[in-house]
């Protein structure tokens, strides 16, 4: 009975990219994705099968394949919290379309640790900057008429008061 | 597939995502840039969201009001409403149902504070000390750092008191408690900290740092509180701060009533 834990851990699952790329993963690694949980429930066969995973392209599920691997071994292990800090970081050092594309996957693919660093890295980048420089960090155009700028400023006044 | 690097072009449910974690200076700021922007950081779910986290509120819990009472007001305008008015956070200990006797200066805009004191029925001190209970929130940084153990409390007469190193025996201040209320995955936790080492605040975290002040000669809670100045804590944000909040002139008498005969009674 001991071995059957280990015989089913040792399964690995081929999740296929949107370019057709196949991804061999074990499946308490894979597990973590919470659309291929879901989808693992309604099939009794998973042996050999290929997981399409949307949208995402290879070089995005790579990212999340590293993530998830990372997560698992860091539960396994019990990596202390600096270290996990320290890989997370380095982790989403990447160019904003990248870290973009992280985060569209880990919203479709339900990997929520995931979305959550991404989102938080976004957020922590749009902080303590004004207009011009959010516009200038993340390529955004400047649609207001003059008037309709105004009016928006107007209505931000009650927080910039105090700055 | 190439995903530009513009940000207006992620869908909107995962842009209120990251929205819900800025501070309202950010989204503010982040409302000028662009009309799409503007919609999405303007949104009621987004300031609800904020409002939530800033004020511990809990909406999940009450039913919402009837239209009619509740008007056209939104969640940004109460929030603005709120800010201005630097109502404090609730938690067991604080919230706008308890007095504040003293509140933050305006000089620190990353935090708020607030001086509340926790009352005796017959508003004596007890064991010869007045509890002070001092609140201080980050309400706009990721992280700052507090010297809780470097706490002033100054007095009309002159002078001042910290709880180190301790000072001549007829004043002493003394920390008895900090609590930490922090607020993750959208609930309120609670955990109590060190009183001697400084203390981390995250966006919205605030601290609860209970102080007995005992003065030599004084019997009631309100022989002590006229005779305070002002508090004032370190702060580290950027730099090196002090948040400084005076004592508010006629508090101590809209919460005290004097009896005939000496006695003191907290007003209703």
């Amino acid at each position: 009975m001991a071995d059957v834990p280990n015989q089913i851990n040792n399964i690995t699952l081929k999740l296929k990219s949107k370019d057709g790329e196949i991804f061999e993963v074990e499946k308490p690694v894979a597990m973590q994705i919470n659309f291929v949980k879901g989808m693992l429930e309604d099939v009794d066969e998973i042996d050999g099968m290929e997981i399409p995973m949307g949208e995402v392209e290879a070089a995005i599920l790579a990212k999340v394949v590293e993530y998830c691997k990372f997560h698992y071994q860091q539960e396994l292990n019990q990596t202390n919290a600096d270290e996990v800090d320290r890989w997370e970081r380095a982790f989403v050092q990447v160019d904003k379309s990248t870290l973009f594309q992280l985060i569209l996957a880990a919203n479709f693919l339900d990997v929520q640790s995931l979305l959550d660093l991404t989102c938080k890295t976004v957020a922590d980048m749009i902080k303590g900057k004004t207009p011009e420089q959010i516009r200038a960090e993340f390529d955004i155009d400047n649609d207001f008429t003059p008037e309709q700028l105004e009016e928006v400023r107007r209505d931000n006044a009650w927080c910039a008061e105090d700055r | 597939m190439s995903v530009s690097a513009a940000l207006q072009t992620l869908p909107a449910d995962v842009l209120s995502l990251i929205f819900q974690r800025l501070d309202f200076r950010s989204l503010c700021n982040l409302s000028e840039t662009n009309s799409v922007l503007h919609a999405l950081a303007s949104s009621e779910s987004t300031w609800r969201h904020i409002t939530t986290r800033r004020f511990r509120v809990n909406t999940n819990a009450q039913l919402p009001r009837p239209l009619a009472l509740s008007g056209n007001l939104s969640w940004r305008t109460l929030f603005s409403n709120w800010h201005a008015q630097r109502r404090m956070p609730i938690s067991r200990t604080t919230g706008p149902t308890f007095t504040v006797f003293a509140k933050g200066d305006p000089f620190v805009p990353q935090i708020q504070m607030w001086i509340c004191v926790s009352s005796a029925d017959d508003c004596r001190l007890r064991d010869g000390a007045l509890r002070l209970r001092l609140v201080v929130q980050n309400i706009s940084e990721p992280c700052i750092l507090l010297q809780p153990s470097q706490t002033h409390i100054a007095f009309t007469e002159g002078g001042c008191i910290c709880p180190q190193p301790p000072s001549d025996s007829a004043r002493t201040l003394t920390i008895v408690q900090i609590a930490c209320e922090s607020w993750h995955s959208n609930e309120p936790s609670h955990r109590l900290v060190d009183t001697d080492k400084p203390l981390f605040l995250e966006l919205d975290e605030f601290a609860v740092i209970v102080m007995d002040l005992r003065l030599a000669d004084t019997v009631f809670e309100v022989d002590v509180l006229e005779r305070l100045e002002h508090v004032r804590i370190p702060v580290i944000t950027h730099c090196f701060q002090e948040a400084v909040a005076p004592f508010l002139d006629g508090v101590i008498w809209e919460a005290y009533e004097f009896l005939p005969g000496g006695w003191w009674v907290r007003r209703a």
